[in-house]
């Protein structure tokens, strides 16, 4: 049996490991490290490409009490979670090398790459775990290394933002271990995911509401879904900004990936019906337009972006609400293209206060003819998160958008142009962010301002040119998002 | 056709966008050679294209396809229930629009090399524009409605990025109250609230037809149906209309288009006039063909939708072409004068367009008035250019555009002023330039039909089209030199004619602006092979004037519409020509002489005020309600919700916590029984 995935995971956790005694040799350089760690990786997970369409998975026993509890360990990959997992290693790898330049001037460096890579391990691990406990395992193991970057390595009330993020987050998971054991009390103390769905109809209809109520909150907290969006921004303005950079791209899409791939299985009847189905698209236009129109306010670039995110988030999750397997595959699509976007633009954001330390839009200005080169990479993002054909997140939206109709009810119809007007209040504060940091007269601070070296613009480029190469050809993406939704929808019934 | 031309035009100038930064570092030279080749170049394989429309075919692969001809090539988006296919689609309309825009986008190319030197931006200009010709080829050829949208929005961007082109907002290149990169913005912005619409409406249609393609679009009729019984095709056949009406600037969304003049002049004359804002034009124009099609099929059932979808084209347009040359009578500035003309001019457009529409289930009178909205929209591109052109080598030679520091400017550049001339005598319709044929055509149409209503409209619009160009030509030209031109004089920097490059550009338009007014009836011929795809017989028209070069110019210039035509000249000229031209009348005395033309003046300065309610309403609207929320929910409630929970929890909590032993001793054993009791109950 192959062990390529389990390989990746341990080589993440060894390498995290290893870099907290080799960093103190290699100072300020030890970033380069982590990027390697997780290039790695990167390759290794590439390296399963080929298998994607076949369901690859690896298991291995992990705890078995016949007849009382059967918790496997093992990963396994289809085309939803194969290009979440990719869009995380493609991102931190962007964002550790982006660290060793941001970084440069901070203290601990060796502590702050080991935690980062084994960040990543958490994040990769929740994403290919094929058990709910051992999710669970992973989805704490992210939380923590996260906290303590944010903790010690932000800016402002780093130490309160850190504690609140904990606690939000810690309140869902609270949540999702309730549930989970209601899960393997009916499932006869299995929690392999792949069989959920089998034992979905089995459930009685009573606890699958219950069911429901409590995973969305469970995961709302992480996906920040309003009104349970309380903790992010501040967590993502203070964070360090290679830490915003994954928190923002691809760590709240975890959340929404695990709405996917565990609670749609078990709740499948009812998710399908119209009246839930168009409750949580109510939900998910919340989210879109509340996080827009408080992005449409803000003086801090990083607090701009971080509502943003909340705002995008409703359109994945809009896309499940959705309950067709089009709008499905437009959100994973957005996890994708959202991810280069945001992560883009934060490292946009993290060039401003790495360069010239300022941060408040009010005192910003003018920068375009002093940084061109930053300027036309936020120029990209910013019509990506405004959806411009050309860009990954307009198929995303596009294909979101069309699932939407897919079920041919009026009310959705109805949500579904809210959605569609939704990017223009998203063009809106993109294009005011533009004109407020790039455009306009240059004020006399920021004579001396110029672009970043090649260390922070490389990992800007990598993912500018990915987000134009899914917008212009998705089928390198779809190609395999599209075979594992539609199993997915397949057994959902859809 | 030379090989693969419909997807070398478009693609050839957007991949050559991107290189331009390479060549600049060989020689600033050499790029913009490269630049405006790539324009000609792609203007080349768009006219290699013309001849297969007259022939009526295309030969692919040594097979022979009739047209129109849908070559697809590659599918592009795999989902299942979403195929989509990248195709382009080869007739009539997209040829002439793809020719109409390569060839006057390569000579304001031309122009461009001369009248941008020296600036520092000029690679990042000769990117956007090409990326822009690539775009808007793309939108003129694809063949289904979502490749036409990538194109849509990337015209919009290389818009945005070149209206806020100075970006700097040095204070010479503002022009009105906003600088430019406010103006970009506000154009990005209000034409992507139309762009939803579009957008909304595409996938709906999509929701019912399976398809985004024109072509299949037009071939079924059960879509359309099914949208008529679910009574949602009028709101569909509006949603759909938002989005012309957002990038052709028409009301209730023309009030980007004015603002759009703070870029360069070069990219007021080939996005805000002769091509960006012609795509709602086209639009409309590919979309009523389909709609005809699928009308002859699906039958009355729809027609209450579609009669009121073009009765609303109609009178948008009619209403806009009113609204915004009330505007331009009383606009400051040269450019702002040509953009509310613009503005009005494609009003003219959808007016005839809607008409057209109208008059579905009549062939002759539909083709009548149809060909004559692309007469329009063919000879406005030419003349508007023009006109833009020689406004921008004026306002090169005096350094302003406001109409103030202009006067008596014939002297200085008289081959200026003799262009500038042909393209105001062309807008104005005055024979024998083109203008006056297409704007003919248009009234001659509507006359013939009976939209009495219309008609007046837009003949009355007619006189102020007129008043304006002469009020601009007489301030620029005619009487005496403003003070700046004095000042410029004293300098040493007497306004001259412009260099070679941009008299060539300028010289081809006014050419084209006399011309191509006697090749008209050659476009209904062009159109030919659409009318056959439609199945209307040869029968219908080939007896109308419009196909016949002979009796066209006759009929024109003998029936009693030129008596209403010279009506509408002199009336719009004389009193240009008493206030501006020859100064006999003071204009500001008269005015201000009278409290009901000052009431007047003031209402159009300001716009009819539309500009202002939009700012109050929905951008402080929408900016204080967000500031409310966010000053009240979000920092007071939402962002410490958790916190006061916690808080409020454990001041209750720890009054349990009382620290005494007995205390805690009870709460072990009510524990305790607790826990009895449950195993109690469990059995």
């Amino acid at each position: 049996m192959e062990s390529i995935l389990l390989l990746t995971l341990i080589w993440l956790y060894a390498g995290g490991i290893a870099i907290y005694p080799v960093g103190r040799y290699l100072k300020n350089r030890t970033g380069y490290l982590a990027a390697l760690v997780i290039g790695i990786s990167l390759l290794l997970y590439l390296s399963i490409l080929d298998k994607v369409g076949e369901f690859y998975t690896e298991l291995y026993p992990w705890v078995d009490i016949p007849g009382f509890l059967k918790i496997t360990f093992g990963f396994g990959v289809d085309g939803i979670n194969y290009a979440v997992g990719l869009i995380i290693l493609i991102v931190t790898f962007a964002a550790a090398i982006y660290s060793v330049e941001y970084m440069k001037h901070e203290h601990e460096l060796d502590a702050y790459f080991s935690l980062y890579v084994m960040y990543v391990g958490g994040m990769l691990g929740a994403v290919l775990s094929t058990d709910i406990i051992q999710f669970l395992f992973f989805w704490e193991a992210m939380l923590i290394p996260s906290y303590i970057l944010i903790g010690v390595w932000g800016y402002g009330e780093k130490r309160r933002v850190a504690f609140k993020y904990f606690l939000y987050t810690q309140l869902g998971t609270i949540l999702l271990i309730i549930s989970f054991a209601l899960l393997g009390y009916y499932a006869g103390g299995s929690f392999s995911i792949k069989s959920l769905y089998m034992i979905a109809r089995d459930i009685p209809e009573g606890i699958r509401y219950l069911l429901i109520i409590f995973t969305v909150l469970g995961f709302g907290v992480k996906m920040a879904i309003v009104p349970l969006h309380g903790w992010l921004p501040e967590a993502h303005a203070e964070a360090p900004t290679p830490i915003s950079v994954i928190l923002s791209g691809v760590m709240i899409e975890i959340g929404l990936y695990a709405l996917i791939r565990i609670v749609l299985p078990i709740t499948f009847p009812e998710w399908t019906t119209e009246s839930y189905s168009t409750v949580l698209m109510l939900l998910a236009l919340l989210s879109m337009f509340y996080g827009g129109a408080m992005a449409l306010v803000q003086d801090d670039v990083k607090r701009l972006l971080a509502y943003s995110s909340i705002s995008q988030m409703g359109y994945m999750f809009f896309g499940v609400a959705a309950a067709s397997a089009i709008a499905l595959e437009g959100s994973i699509l957005h996890i994708v293209g959202h991810g280069l976007m945001k992560g883009l633009l934060f490292m946009v954001a993290g060039v401003l206060i790495h360069e010239i330390g300022v941060r408040d839009m009010r005192k910003l200005g003018g920068l375009a003819i002093k940084m061109p080169v930053t300027a036309t990479l936020a120029v990209v993002g910013a019509m990506g998160i405004a959806g411009l054909p050309g860009i990954a997140t307009f198929i995303s939206e596009f294909l979101i958008f069309s699932g939407g109709l897919a079920a041919a009810s009026h009310l959705k119809l109805i949500y579904v142009i809210f959605a569609v007007l939704g990017t223009a209040l998203s063009a809106s504060y993109m294009t005011l962010f533009i004109k407020r940091v790039f455009f306009g007269p240059l004020p006399e601070h920021l004579k001396d301002a110029r672009d970043p070296n090649p260390v922070m613009i490389l990992p800007m480029l990598l993912m500018a040119l990915l987000g134009i190469l899914i917008g212009v050809y998705p089928r390198i993406l779809l190609d395999y998002i599209v075979p594992g939704v539609e199993y997915l929808a397949g057994i959902l019934g859809w | 056709m030379l090989p693969y031309a419909p997807w070398v035009v478009w693609m050839l100038p957007i991949i050559m966008a991107f290189t331009h930064f390479i060549w600049e570092r060989i020689s600033t030279k050499l790029r913009d050679a490269m630049a405006v080749l790539t324009g000609f170049t792609s203007a080349v394989f768009a006219a290699s294209m013309i001849p297969d429309v007259i022939n009526g075919y295309v030969i692919i692969d040594g097979v022979k396809h009739h047209l129109p001809y849908d070559w697809k090539l590659v599918t592009w988006i795999p989902v299942p229930g979403l195929e989509i296919e990248m195709g382009v689609l080869i007739d009539p309309l997209s040829v002439l629009m793809a020719n109409i825009v390569a060839w006057i986008s390569s000579f304001i190319f031309l122009y461009s090399v001369e009248y941008l030197k020296g600036d520092r931006g000029i690679t990042r200009y000769w990117m956007l524009v090409n990326f822009f010709i690539g775009a808007m080829e793309l939108l003129v050829l694809s063949d289904n409605l979502l490749a036409m949208f990538f194109g849509w929005e990337g015209v919009g961007l290389a818009s945005y990025a070149l209206i806020g082109y100075w970006y700097e907002d040095k204070k010479k290149y503002w022009i009105g109250p906003y600088p430019p990169s406010h103006c970009g913005m506000k154009a990005f912005i209000t034409t992507r609230i139309g762009d939803v619409g579009l957008l909304a409406a595409m996938l709906i249609i999509f929701m019912y037809s399976g398809t985004f393609n024109f072509m299949e679009l037009a071939a079924h009729d059960s879509w359309i149906i099914s949208l008529a019984r679910d009574g949602i095709l009028t709101l569909v056949l509006l949603l759909i209309f938002l989005g012309p009406i957002g990038k052709s600037a028409q009301f209730p969304l023309h009030v980007w288009l004015p603002e759009a003049m703070a870029g360069p002049t070069t990219v007021s004359a080939l996005i805000h006039a002769a091509t960006m804002v012609k795509a709602g034009v086209y639009f409309v124009a590919r979309f009523t063909l389909v709609l005809f099609l699928v009308y002859h099929h699906a039958g009355e059932i729809i027609w209450p939708s579609l009669s009121t979808f073009f009765y609303t084209v109609a009178w948008i347009g009619a209403f806009t072409a009113f609204l915004a040359a009330s505007m331009g009578l009383v606009s400051d500035q040269i450019k702002k004068v040509l953009a509310y003309s613009t503005v009005s001019q494609l009003g003219y457009m959808f007016a005839i367009l809607g008409v057209a529409g109208l008059l579905m289930h009549h062939a002759e009178a539909f083709i009548d008035s149809f060909l004559s909205g692309i007469y329009h929209l063919f000879s406005h591109a030419i003349f508007k250019a023009l006109l833009f052109l020689s406004a921008g080598a004026v306002g090169h030679a005096v350094e302003s555009y406001m109409l103030k520091d202009m006067g008596g400017l014939r002297k200085y550049m008289p081959k200026t002023f003799i262009v500038m001339m042909v393209g105001a005598l062309a807008l104005s319709g005055v024979p024998p330039f083109n203008g006056f044929w297409s704007k003919d055509a248009i009234l001659h149409a509507l006359y013939a039909e009976k939209m009495t209503a219309l008609f007046i409209v837009l003949a009355i619009t007619a006189v102020m089209t007129v008043f304006y160009t002469f009020r601009m030509m007489g301030m620029a030209f005619y009487g005496e030199e403003s003070s700046h031109v004095k000042h410029l004089i004293e300098e040493g920097h007497k306004p001259h004619d412009p260099g070679i490059f941009m008299s060539i550009s300028l010289w081809v338009l006014a050419i084209g602006a006399v011309v191509s007014g006697f090749f008209l009836p050659g476009i209904s011929k062009f159109f030919i092979p659409s009318f056959e795809w439609l199945g209307i017989e040869a029968g219908h028209y080939a007896e109308l004037p419009l196909f016949n070069y002979m009796s066209f110019y006759v009929t024109t210039l003998t029936s009693p519409m030129l008596l209403v035509s010279i009506v509408i000249i002199l009336a719009g000229v004389v009193p240009a020509w008493g206030f501006y031209m020859t100064g006999k009348w003071d204009p500001v005395e008269f005015i201000s002489g009278n409290p009901l033309f000052r009431t007047i003046w003031s209402f159009l300065y300001n716009r009819w005020f539309i500009n202002t309610f939009y700012y109050a309403v929905f951008v402080e609207g929408t900016v204080q309600l967000s500031k409310l929320l966010f000053d009240t929910v979000e920092t007071n409630g939402g962002g410490n919700a958790l916190k006061n929970c916690y808080t409020s929890l454990a001041s209750y909590v720890r009054r349990l916590q009382t620290g005494y032993l007995r205390v805690n001793l009870s709460y072990i054993a009510l524990g305790l029984v607790l826990l009895f009791i449950i195993f109690l109950l469990l059995g």
